[in-house]
């Protein structure tokens, strides 16, 4: 396994945080806001970090398996990782948890939406940090 | 893409979703009906065919990728029981920690379900290890 990019995954996790705040924001704050004036909804914020951290270390992890010259010729992996780690293990965790508790689609759409586009930003940091 | 292993594919899934129906049924599903609110009474109207059929093409999809994974960097066993399980402790259970964490779910409620993931994705990583 090769090194792990540290400055991509910090800052990878931080971009998908607060894409967060836009994304449940201005944006869908309708259907799931991201942080309310309570004190405890800030919180979540930390843990919502914690969180993207876990998972931009895991796609560090998987791309640094890849290596650095395979995707030097191949930059399109950054992408297929990272949007195929939401597509494909996230997006039918979320869907199928929500249609279980029986929430709208507008909800599962807003959820699964936020992880494809804050895993592609994610792999989009990998790439640019390269 | 390399050659994936379709019946492990096929029967990891079956593992996954076999892992689910114990899970909700002997094991938790008192429990989580409780933690959820979920009741037989107010789930009376839900598609069960539908929220089966959903499931399973869910956990096919996810052992295809698994399997497409595999098939391309060709891990050892025990990679493979690390890399299964460990998409389903860091990436499947962290995702919908955060949904419940804004949903308000109890942590029973997110154990349970956490659980279901963990034991699911390694059932399906054992199916891999089982059919090389």
């Amino acid at each position: 396994m090769g090194a792990l990019n540290l400055p991509a995954i910090v800052l990878g996790a931080v971009l998908a945080a607060m894409i967060g705040i836009v994304w449940y924001g201005p944006m869908f704050r309708f259907v799931q806001p991201f942080v309310k004036d309570e004190p405890k909804e800030r919180q979540h914020f930390v843990m919502v970090l914690v969180v993207m951290l876990i998972g931009a270390t895991m796609l560090g992890h998987n791309l640094a398996r890849i290596g650095s010259e395979t995707l030097a010729a191949k930059p399109w992996l950054y992408f297929m990782q990272s949007g195929g780690i939401a597509l494909f293990f996230i997006i039918p965790v979320l869907w199928s948890t929500y249609y279980r508790l029986g929430s709208g689609r507008r909800l599962r759409l807003v959820a699964c939406g936020y992880y494809l586009v804050a895993y592609l930003a994610m792999g989009a940091v990998f790439w640019a940090l390269a | 893409m390399g050659e994936i292993n379709l019946l492990a594919v096929f029967l990891g899934a079956v593992a996954f979703f076999a892992v689910r129906m114990v899970w909700y049924t002997v094991l938790f599903g008192k429990a989580w009906q409780k933690a959820s609110g979920m009741t037989p009474e107010n789930t009376e109207g839900a598609n069960m065919a539908l929220i089966f059929g959903l499931s399973f093409l869910f956990e096919l999809l996810i052992a295809t990728v698994l399997g497409h994974q595999f098939a391309m960097i060709d891990p050892s066993d025990r990679a493979k029981m690390l890399i299964a399980t460990g998409t389903g402790a860091f990436i499947m259970v962290p995702a919908i920690g955060i949904n419940y964490l804004y949903l308000r779910k109890s942590a029973a409620h997110f154990f349970i379900d956490a659980g279901h993931f963990i034991v699911g994705m390694a059932a399906m990583g054992a199916v891999f290890v089982w059919l090389g």
